[in-house]
């Protein structure tokens, strides 16, 4: 859907146009899903977060300003609320532990199983092993090569520290290495 | 080289963040070193290789069209086992025609063989079950208020520990003591020259009446001899029933064995295994009832209308005989002052010794074969009808509150956590309704609750499923949700076959009501928590 005729939706959608949020929907529902799916880490939770965004969409989109791209937008919003649940789900536990930030002296590494993935059963294997990282180390990988965040953005919304975020996004990327390294032989 | 840097700056590097400053030093850096080009170029590609994954996602109709295909094989084989049996039982049934009728689990002798030995015990436990019952109750609500103050002391359902507080002082209020007499023994007795000026209830395992008892009787256990005199009416449930003596009033039975040689004032009400009125009996006013066996040598001053599996007769009828049986035996002995109407299936089964005397008319009535209601157009009418309301219902709620068919049936899990949670409902509501009634003041509420359980038993839990149902076995379009509409009405379809299947019928609408109900509590809880979060 090009640019102009998106404007045209969002507008009709900021005045409660049931089709155009029936639109909307259409158009975003799957991107809105994946990533309630990548951090949520439970199918069935993903599918509840995905149908309370849009149902608060018509509510939410009247703060929308088209200084952001729309899907950007949108996808700050389904973070935020899927983070929600997140810290509702561990009432007393905080989301991330205080770690010291250090800068980590590692020698170069091999070429990693992550380069050679191409076939749909090397994905899922990946996919289940992102599922499967703590999420400390799946909220800020999936923001950013989901959502595509800057350091900052994804600062921000998870209240951490930008040199935070990047160790974090560092030791992801290892401890998906060490994961994938052990699980199989050829990837 | 050693101003090698380390790979934490070139997973920064290619992910673009590094500061102006620093990301010239490592396009320098990399200018001149191969070795950390080429791991500046593996962390590239693992970028890549992330971002691609990442944007595979699993269309969220996947995991659902999984569930729904192994749904499908489950009913397919369940359909086919129905059938196999079907055929299997007419085949014995040709065969040995006598064989079926215990493979019918409603015969009346398997029922009441497995109805006297279950539920005797509990019902002779019954007084002290219920205020163990109720204390249990007491103390799980109050646990459970302890336990949910300090699970959540930030909680934002203070509704529900309010609703909690309230049964627990619900709990408090002291019930009614009893006005009747009862005596709870092992053998509880009526002495000979004993009299008791009120009712009575007797509970134990061999009671024994042997003086009077000026009001009614109320007994359950495992045997009653009544050789003394009731002036009221006579209620047992048990295995045994002796009446030598006299009961003025009427006598109610639930029974394995039933032996009257006394006097009954006025009717005998029975559901017997075996039924015997010895000679010496004396039974001013009807006898009315289901059993086993029946002999009948005794006398009865007015009708006798029974469902028994055989039916004898030497003794004295006062009016008319009605009696469905397999087997009627009228001895010579036997009188019969109205009319004999029998109800039999062959001709055969009755039959009338020369020398017994019948008043009236003698009418023999072959019972019809029950028709299976498979074959008649009129039921699937029914089933059309049920269905239609079904879905009106569940289209209404959707327009009503949208969210509230959300998920439930993405995996196996998800599955029984909804027939876990669909079992507490239907356990635990009775439960709660009775407390509440137990206190005047619940009773509005226990009266809704209770509705809303029947009405979410009988309907709403067949809708909850056949959504969840029918969304999983749709194939999802990439992009869209499958149309609701649709969606429900495969859905139902599904649930009315398998609920109508012979056999495993039962089995599967139980199943079906239970993940229902889960799946309508959850959907309830998420709509309401949905309701109270201000966007």
């Amino acid at each position: 859907m090009d640019e102009a005729k998106l404007q045209m939706v969002l507008t009709r959608a900021m005045d409660e146009d049931g089709e155009a949020l029936g639109e909307l929907y259409r158009l975003f529902h799957a991107r809105v899903f994946g990533l309630c799916r990548h951090l949520l880490g439970r199918p069935e939770d993903a599918e509840d977060a995905a149908s309370e965004v849009f149902a608060r969409l018509p509510k939410a989109i009247k703060s929308y300003q088209s200084a952001l791209p729309f899907s950007r937008w949108l996808l700050s919003v389904t973070s935020h609320h899927c983070l929600d649940r997140l810290r509702r789900r561990q009432l007393e536990q905080r989301l991330f532990d205080a770690e010291p930030v250090d800068t980590l002296a590692v020698t170069a590494r091999e070429a990693s199983p992550l380069q050679q993935v191409i076939s749909d059963e090397g994905r899922e294997k990946v996919r289940g092993a992102i599922a499967a990282l703590p999420e400390q180390y799946r909220l800020p990988l999936t923001l950013r090569y989901y959502s595509d965040l800057s350091y900052d953005e994804i600062a921000q919304q998870l209240g951490l520290s930008r040199p935070n975020v990047a160790t974090l996004i560092f030791r992801a990327k290892q401890q998906l290495r060490l994961a994938l390294a052990g699980s199989a032989g050829a990837g | 080289m050693s101003d090698c840097l380390s790979e934490f700056t070139y997973s920064m590097y290619v992910d673009g963040e590094l500061a102006e400053s620093e990301r010239l030093r490592v396009q320098q850096h990399l200018a001149q070193c191969a070795h950390c080009q080429a791991l500046a170029a593996a962390l590239e590609t693992e970028n890549r290789v992330l971002a691609e994954v990442f944007s595979f996602v699993d269309e969220p109709g996947a995991a659902r069209q999984r569930v729904g295909r192994s749904l499908l094989l489950t009913a397919g084989s369940a359909l086919a086992v129905a059938v196999a049996l079907d055929q299997v039982v007419a085949g014995i049934g040709r065969i040995a025609p006598g064989a079926v009728s215990w493979m019918n689990s409603f015969s009346l002798a398997w029922f009441q063989g497995f109805f006297f030995n279950n539920a005797l015990d509990l019902i002779r436990e019954g007084p002290a079950m219920l205020n163990a019952l109720v204390t249990i109750l007491g103390v799980l609500v109050l646990g459970g208020i302890a336990v949910g103050v300090l699970r959540h002391f930030l909680s934002r359902h203070p509704m529900s520990i309010a609703l909690l507080a309230m049964l627990a002082l619900m709990l408090g209020v002291p019930r009614p003591a009893s006005a009747i007499e009862s005596r709870h023994a092992t053998n509880p007795r009526v002495g000979p020259t004993e009299t008791v000026d009120q009712s009575l209830v007797l509970t134990g395992d061999h009671a024994e009446i042997d003086g009077t008892v000026n009001g009614n009787v109320l007994s359950a256990g495992q045997r009653l001899a009544v050789r003394g005199t009731v002036k009221g009416d006579l209620l047992f449930f048990g295995h045994e029933l002796e009446i030598s003596g006299t009961v003025e009033g009427s006598v109610y039975v639930f029974s394995g064995a039933v032996v009257i040689s006394g006097h009954v004032g006025r009717n005998v009400l029975l559901w017997a295994g075996a039924m015997q009125i010895d000679p010496s009996a004396h039974i001013d006013g009807d006898v009315l009832g289901a059993g086993g066996d029946a002999r009948l040598a005794g006398t009865v001053g007015r009708d006798v209308n029974l469902s028994c599996g055989t039916f004898e007769t030497r003794g004295s009828i006062g009016r008319n005989l009605q009696v469905s049986t397999n087997l009627l035996t009228v001895d010579s002995s036997a009188r019969i002052a109205g009319n004999l109407e029998a109800h039999v299936g062959k001709q055969q089964e009755v039959e009338i010794e020369p020398g017994a005397v019948i008043g009236g008319k003698t009418t023999t009535i072959l019972k019809k074969k029950p028709v299976s209601h498979y074959t008649e157009s009129k039921y699937y009418f029914w089933q059309a009808i049920w269905m239609a309301g079904a879905l009106v219902v569940g289209l209404l709620l959707r327009w009503l509150v949208p969210g509230v068919f959300g998920a439930g049936m993405d995996s196996g899990g998800a599955l029984l956590r909804s027939a876990g949670v669909g079992f507490l409902a239907l356990v635990a509501t009775p439960v709660a309704v009775i407390v509440a009634c137990i206190t005047l003041v619940g009773i509005p509420a226990g009266a809704i609750t209770l509705v809303l359980w029947l009405v979410s038993l009988l309907v709403l839990a067949k809708v909850f499923a056949g959504a969840a149902l029918g969304r999983a076995l749709l194939p999802a379009q990439p992009g869209a949700s499958p149309n609701f509409v649709l969606a429900l009405l495969a859905g139902l379809a599904v649930v009315f076959v398998a609920i109508n299947l012979p056999y495993v019928g039962g089995w599967l609408s139980f199943l079906i009501v239970l993940v229902g109900l889960g799946l309508e509590v959850l959907g309830a809880r998420s709509s309401i928590r949905r309701g109270a979060v201000t966007p």
